[in-house]
């Protein structure tokens, strides 16, 4: 309940800025970064839930893992649907021009598209039929997912964006603890 | 002369202007952040009287002038020019200025004149976005001689019928329609006149994506926006993009002989 509200939160901000013209004189644009900017955070703070598990043992992080990753792909499903009917205003041969030549583009695209075979077998039956240890493999592409998401921010950045660092340094802390954890920890030397 | 007194000056577009709102609430002038709201929000800060600009360089008469100074010989002219950003977007203005010819030949210009280089006030009091060094301030742009000469570049100190808004750039700024819009340097204090060609802000900051030239070109590809069309603010949808933004029959011959896709 906790974790619908937060994740909410800045979506109904933004639709009620939106409506009320808050965002400016050219909302759509706003928009489509903010939207693309809360789809990151909330993919970092998924990929976070497992360290904050190890760390404290407190079961509610793994609990809403799935619905974390669940709201992480909607708005970063508004933030591409911003850019196909509001940017590019739906049309194809636009669209598909601007991602033929802009690396940042592909990357944004390539990002989002790993995610969709996760939210495709988010549910328990495809989990079951998969087998613990393949979706587990599976679903390690949300790490992929998110270098490509920091990726893309840096590359749409025209100028060195303090946020972008940031976000890079909290990604690599997150592998950092998955690595350790993997192999320091667990290895017969210690 | 004021600005009530602008006649209708020569190669207007006869386009929709854009909303006032839009172009003056959304904006590049990283002086004053780089949210294209925040220059709206800041501007205020910007000490716009007294003003003035330092004339210097490859000129018979350099000097330091008032900004009344500066524009007491000139009449001003309405001219509606279509701009286009390196971002992609684009507007249509009705200017109030006067050509900046006009006011080069003031200084007698020496033979050694070649490039025009053009500076932006620095004081990180009255410009925020100074105080963080996303570029080495302050900022510079410049054209060369002929390209400054020519009777489509404007030195503007107003729009729609009023005194540049501190976020456009008052109370002086350059308007150079076929080029990308970063060309444009606004809140100008400094006019250098020299023999070798300047290197430009965004040029030194990144010189694979910033030109000299800029000239607006939808054949010449940039890494970070797709220059074949263009976003008009206020429609939704893109548009396709003009070589010389539409200004070619005017200034394609600055460029005779030159390959464009070099020197882009």
């Amino acid at each position: 309940m906790i974790l619908f509200i937060g994740a909410a939160l800045p979506l109904s901000w933004l639709g009620i800025a939106w409506q009320t013209g808050m965002l400016g004189v050219v909302p759509e644009e706003r928009l489509l970064h903010e939207l693309g900017r809360w789809g990151l955070y909330l993919l970092l703070a998924t990929l976070a839930l497992g360290p904050a598990f190890r760390l404290t043992g407190w079961p509610g992080f793994p609990a809403v893992r799935r619905a974390m990753g669940l709201w992480a792909f909607t708005y970063l499903l508004l933030h591409v649907l911003v850019w196909v009917v509001m940017i590019q205003g739906g049309s194809w041969s636009f669209m598909v021009a601007e991602v033929l030549a802009l690396r940042h583009l592909q990357t944004g695209l390539i990002a989002w598209v790993m995610l969709v075979p996760l939210v495709l077998t988010s549910v328990n039956r495809a989990r079951e039929r998969l087998g613990r240890v393949r979706w587990q493999w599976l679903h390690r592409l949300a790490y992929v997912s998110a270098a490509g998401g920091i990726l893309h921010y840096w590359m749409v950045s025209r100028v060195i964006e303090t946020e972008v660092i940031v976000l890079g340094l909290l990604f690599t802390a997150l592998v950092l603890f998955r690595l350790v954890e993997r192999w320091g920890f667990s290895s017969p030397e210690k | 002369a004021g600005l009530a007194d602008a006649v209708q000056g020569p190669f207007s577009t006869d386009e929709p202007l854009t909303d006032h709102a839009m172009a003056t609430g959304y904006n590049n002038f990283f002086e004053f952040g780089t949210g294209k709201e925040d220059p709206k929000r800041h501007a205020h800060r910007l000490q716009t009287h007294p003003w003035s600009v330092v004339i210097s360089g490859e000129v018979d008469k350099p000097g330091r002038l008032a900004l009344e100074d500066i524009l007491a010989p000139h009449g001003l002219e309405e001219r509606i020019y279509r701009l286009r950003c390196v971002e992609g977007w684009s507007m249509v203005i009705p200017w109030i200025g006067f050509p900046l010819g006009d006011l080069l030949k003031r200084f007698e210009p020496t033979s050694r004149a070649r490039y025009v280089v053009f500076e932006t006030l620095h004081d990180p009091e009255q410009m925020p976005g100074q105080r963080s060094r996303i570029l080495d301030w302050p900022y510079r742009e410049g054209l060369r001689i002929d390209e400054a000469m020519h009777p489509l570049t404007l030195l503007a100190v107003g729009m729609y019928g009023e005194i540049l808004p501190n976020q456009n750039g008052a109370p002086l700024r350059l308007v150079v329609p076929w080029k990308y819009g970063f060309k444009s340097i606004k809140s100008i204090v400094g006019i250098h006149l020299q023999e070798d060609q300047p290197v430009s802000s965004w040029t030194a900051r990144q010189p694979s994506e910033y030109g000299f030239y800029a000239n607006v070109n939808p054949e010449v590809r940039h890494p970070r926006w797709r220059q074949a069309t263009e976003r008009r603010i206020g429609e939704s949808g893109r548009r396709r993009t003009e070589l010389f933004n539409g200004y070619g029959e005017l200034v394609a011959d600055l460029y005779a002989g030159m390959d464009l896709r070099r020197h882009f």
